[in-house]
């Protein structure tokens, strides 16, 4: 006899078979629930992505036969660098002086996207922050106020930021304020959504304890959840922050500030080298701002892992 | 059999294991008792090395755990299972599975990590926790069961390792009595009818007393008393638990 057989005699030739014989019924009928709904689940998705394909008008052919006219705009855009020329002067064609002629004002610019990537963060992860513990659904107070606050946040998360600086923009005139507050709604709404669902995961145990020694909701949030969420708090507000820097160089499209509208000036001017050099700037930039962000990170969830 | 030489570890500056000689043959049920800090908990984890001794020796039939590696070192946790304070379940998984975790050890791990186990073993699994009667909640998430039902469920999860030796760390230190009464039953049967050996810290006098054949008791991280139960004297008892004990 195998040990597994001894486990099974052990049982009693009785308590033991009937045990088994109950659970593989209870398992089998689980599994045909579990294909019935994951593979009714499955072809529904299927249909719906044909379905979107086809009304996309997603035609792999288009797409390969697109491809040569990819590689001419990128031929188009990429500088004549010349290595021999490389360290020369910004007036020597073929330096990278030469390409990178307005590196002053484009940093200038990417600057200001920085600080209005920054602004947005702060004011968006701070009322992400507040919001996120009234949508929670095991920390929300009352009944409709959490079902109200998620659907705000919601709202908030699909207005593209764009089109929200495009409106801002046509209200509050041109200028870095229009693209801050757009970029603070939706970080709101997005934020405010993934902290939510963080809180959702946590241990109930030390609010608990809280409640019971005579805590309101802001006491329970502060010392039973608060110390359990932090660090993921951080680690998602500094992901924000990389992705808002993107997002504040895109909102300058529309006339909100940063480096986006000299990108635009480029594109229409057909300055394509241009173009790429800015793209490159800001491709470096959110590189550095990765690493240190990821380090930041670090120091914040080491001490408290 | 199971036999540590001079087995010390040491956390910064303090011993809590100051060489530690022992014998224990198979079969045995030894309760290890102390106060909180005395060393019985990295005792335990010392054995399957959960914990690093510092060092000494730990034999088991000749085998030098203390060298083991790799595939070795896991099959050697494997064979003596550990029962845990706290369960250690995966609370969100269903009870079946946290049971079939300890299969792990036997399978290769493509198969384990999409839960593919056996007919035999899911047979083996249902049983035993039919004998501890939870064959109704296998399918359950392990965290809707109750304190004593879960530590059950890690004893059976111990069982499927076909351990040689069974480490309880505490088993019953956050039950009330009637559970404790049911987990110390369960291991106190598995003791008998299986022949595991089983090493276990227990802070309850009483109970190490009803369900132990012999009594370990530790202080500083060292051996002060080794007997059965009833060579427990009060001043043994004083030494363990410290002067201001009045009820023992």
């Amino acid at each position: 006899m195998t040990a597994l057989n001894e486990l099974i005699a052990a049982a009693g030739p009785q308590k033991g078979p009937a045990a088994i014989a109950a659970f593989e019924a209870e398992r089998t009928a689980y599994a045909r629930r579990w294909w019935l709904f994951f593979g009714l689940g499955g072809a529904l998705f299927l249909a719906a992505f044909a379905g979107a394909a086809f009304i996309a008008d997603f035609d792999p052919v288009r797409f390969v036969s697109g491809l040569p006219q990819m590689a001419e705009f990128l031929e188009r855009a990429l500088p004549h660098l010349d290595w021999a020329q490389l360290g020369a002067a910004k007036t020597v064609e073929g330096s990278l002086a030469f390409w990178f002629y307005a590196w002053p004002k484009w940093l200038g610019l990417l600057w200001e996207s920085i600080e209005m990537a920054i602004l947005a963060t702060a004011l968006g992860g701070g009322a992400a922050f507040a919001l996120s513990f009234v949508a929670a659904r095991n920390i929300g107070p009352g009944r409709w106020l959490p079902v109200v606050v998620r659907r705000l946040l919601e709202f908030l998360r699909t207005l593209p930021d764009i089109i929200v600086a495009l409106v801002f923009v046509q209200a509050f005139g041109p200028g870095a304020l229009a693209g801050v507050l757009a970029i603070a709604l939706h970080t709101t709404g997005a934020l405010g959504k993934l902290m939510s669902e963080v809180h959702e995961n946590i241990d109930m145990k030390p609010l608990e304890g809280v409640r019971a020694v005579g805590g309101n909701w802001f006491h329970v949030v502060r010392f039973g959840a608060m110390p359990q969420i932090m660090p993921n708090f951080f680690s998602y507000a500094l992901l924000r922050l990389e992705v808002n820097i993107a997002a504040a160089a895109a909102v300058g499209y529309v006339g909100a500030g940063g480096i986006g509208q000299e990108l635009v000036i480029a594109i229409e001017n057909l300055r394509f080298d241009d173009a790429l050099a800015i793209i490159v700037m800001v491709i470096a930039l959110i590189f550095v701002i990765d690493l240190t962000s990821e380090r930041i990170r670090h120091a914040f969830i080491g001490r408290v892992r | 059999m199971l036999k540590l030489i001079e087995l010390t570890k040491v956390f910064g500056t303090r011993r809590a294991l100051d060489g530690v000689t022992l014998e224990v043959a198979d079969g045995e049920f030894v309760g290890i008792i102390g106060r909180s800090g005395a060393g019985k908990s990295t005792l335990i984890r010392s054995i399957n090395r959960l914990h690093e001794p510092t060092s000494g020796k730990i034999l088991f039939d000749g085998i030098d755990v203390m060298a083991l590696k790799g595939r070795a070192l896991r099959q050697w946790r494997a064979d003596c299972a550990m029962i845990f304070q706290q369960f250690n379940l995966a609370g969100r998984m269903d009870v079946l599975t946290n049971v079939l975790v300890g299969r792990l050890q036997k399978r290769s791990t493509l198969p384990t990590l999409f839960k593919l186990f056996s007919a035999e073993e899911r047979a083996a699994a249902v049983a035993t926790l039919a004998r501890f009667d939870l064959a109704e909640a296998a399918l359950q998430r392990a965290e809707t069961l109750s304190g004593g039902q879960q530590q059950r469920v890690a004893i059976a999860r111990a069982l499927m390792q076909e351990p040689k030796l069974i480490l309880a760390d505490e088993p019953i230190a956050s039950l009330d009595p009637k559970n404790s009464e049911a987990v110390m039953d369960a291991l106190a049967e598995v003791n008998k009818r299986e022949g595991i050996t089983i090493l276990c810290n227990l802070h309850d006098l009483d109970i190490a007393a009803e369900y132990c054949g012999r009594i370990i008791g530790m202080e500083k991280g060292k051996i002060v008393f080794d007997g059965p139960p009833a060579a427990l004297d009060r001043e043994t008892r004083q030494r363990i638990y410290g002067q201001d004990l009045k009820a023992a």
